[in-house]
């Protein structure tokens, strides 16, 4: 089972998620397997260092 | 338009993407067909499958065809043709023979009236750009309610921007779903484009979230109905996006829903299991992004291991053991490393399938598993080497096989402190399996 700690839903502000995506017009938007990898960081990235 | 009232007519013909309305009135179908064709031969060089427009929409007898002289059945069979143009025609939008070759569309057939979300979806990923206010001009006022936030944007001939798309995606879902059919259409008929499906995966992402996030205001009993409500919206159009072979960007874009709606709402562990099987049950190669994926749904739930389904599609993976290695240098994926593991025991009590050990070991080796999740699988493995039918056979003989792993496990300097106080709490009470591991045990006490 998870503990509690685990159970915490990662918080994620809906600004920090919109960072990943406003990176110039729509249409020069990187591939999405990019776009998928960087939000999946914000979820589950781990700490660098 | 009335036939009858010329001046509607004129004003009619006069609505052009290219051509202000005095020029464009004063041009007859000869003459355009003449530009328009040119650029649809410029299209043509650019990519060969535009040429199966040739023979319909584009042909000499073309100049003739007129929408209202046409059967229910003719228009129909139309319509699909210069739907299928426009999703095709979607990704070279900012090129001037695209737009040459729409114009033909849009003054012969009038799509902007005949197929407005058709064009209004071909067009949407360029709402930034000066085109998209001009295409905006030329869609009547009556506008769908699918498409009723545009409608400030049709009067003003302004760009809608990014946030208005969003967070209209967000609270009216027919245009969520007209959107998601839209793309996942173009994937299914081989005719998407990059832009196409960044733009609706980058949009459906920020607009799931935003979802997620109004539903919290209300009180917690409410919170969980308008969370299910959203799962339940959402997991029809990512079932249908999992299932289109060849697209893995559509899939990336799927993937990116769900993680965040498995990180946003209080999701059971049977919805989790649902979707972890959907990730599965059609990924045809091996691909990071869908392991990643099911790392974030393995996080969240709280049983430990991986649906039965979902667990035999991962360790088909060719490389799974340098995938996850790569993968765990990033991601935090304990949990799912832990279920691959939990999934290789029990196979070995199920099906005396040994083949897994050389991973299991591997994967406690590496620096991915939590020091919990790894007791978790010596205790697993302590249980399955004693609940294991012996047998003569060494090739199937499944307790020696997890004997001489945990004696490995013990000698490496990641598990191997972890063993002996692991090894006591799940007290291998008596026979061969307690004295083939005499020394990891003396090694405790000593």
């Amino acid at each position: 089972e998870l503990s509690n700690e685990q159970d915490e839903a990662v918080v994620v502000s809906q600004d920090r998620l919109a960072e990943v995506f406003d990176v110039g017009p729509t249409y020069a938007l990187p591939p999405v397997t990019q776009l998928f990898e960087q939000v999946a960081t914000l979820y589950i990235g781990k700490v660098e260092g | 338009t009335n036939p009858l009232d010329l001046k509607a007519q004129k004003r009619a013909h006069s609505r052009s993407l290219l051509f202000e309305p005095a020029v464009a009135a004063t041009q007859d179908f000869d003459s355009l067909y003449h530009i328009c064709y040119e650029g649809f031969q410029e299209l043509c060089r650019l990519d060969s499958k535009f040429a199966g427009f040739a023979d319909n929409v584009f042909s000499e007898q073309s100049k003739h065809e007129d929408r209202t002289q046409m059967t229910a059945a003719q228009n129909e069979r139309l319509d699909e043709v210069l739907e299928e143009f426009l999703l095709l025609v979607g990704g070279k939008l900012l090129l001037k023979p695209a737009l040459k070759a729409v114009e033909w569309l849009v003054r012969r057939f009038r799509v902007h009236q005949s197929n407005t979300s058709c064009l209004l979806f071909a067009f949407l990923p360029f709402h930034t750009t000066p085109i998209f206010p001009t295409m905006l001009s030329l869609i009547p006022g009556n506008i769908s309610p699918t498409l009723r936030f545009l409608h400030p944007y049709v009067q003003s001939l302004a760009n809608p921007p990014r946030h208005a798309i969003v967070h209209a995606a967000s609270i009216n879902r027919p245009f969520f779903t007209a959107m998601s059919v839209y793309v996942l259409k173009s994937c299914r008929l081989g005719l998407q484009h990059p832009t196409l499906v960044s733009f609706w995966a980058s949009i459906a992402t920020e607009a799931v979230a935003a979802m997620l996030d109004q539903s919290r205001s209300a009180r917690l009993e409410a919170q969980k109905q308008n969370q299910e409500d959203i799962v339940r919206f959402l997991l029809p159009i990512l079932n249908d996006g999992l299932s289109v072979d060849n697209v893995p960007d559509l899939r990336a874009g799927c993937y990116m829903i769900l993680t965040i709606l498995a990180t946003k709402a209080s999701l059971d562990d049977g919805v989790l299991s649902v979707m972890m099987e959907a990730i599965t049950s059609q990924w045809s190669q091996s691909s990071h992004a869908g392991l990643i994926c099911l790392g974030v749904l393995a996080e969240r739930k709280r049983a430990a291991g991986l649906p039965r389904k979902a667990f035999k599609a991962v360790i088909a993976l060719e490389r799974l053991d340098d995938d996850l290695i790569t993968l765990g240098k990033r991601y935090k994926i304990d949990r799912l490393a832990l279920g691959v593991a939990l999934g290789i025991v029990s196979g070995l009590g199920k099906a005396r399938d040994v083949s897994g050990l050389r991973l299991l070991r591997t994967l406690m080796e590496a620096d991915i598993m939590s020091g919990a999740s790894k007791s978790v699988v010596v205790t697993s493995v302590v249980s399955q080497a004693q609940t294991t039918a012996p047998t003569l056979n060494p090739r199937f003989d499944v307790a020696g096989s997890l004997a001489d792993l945990l004696l490995c496990l013990g000698d490496s300097t990641s598990v191997g402190p972890i063993i002996p106080s692991t090894l006591e709490e799940s007290n291998p009470d008596s026979g061969p399996l307690k004295s083939r591991l005499q020394r990891l045990i003396r090694s405790k006490e000593s």
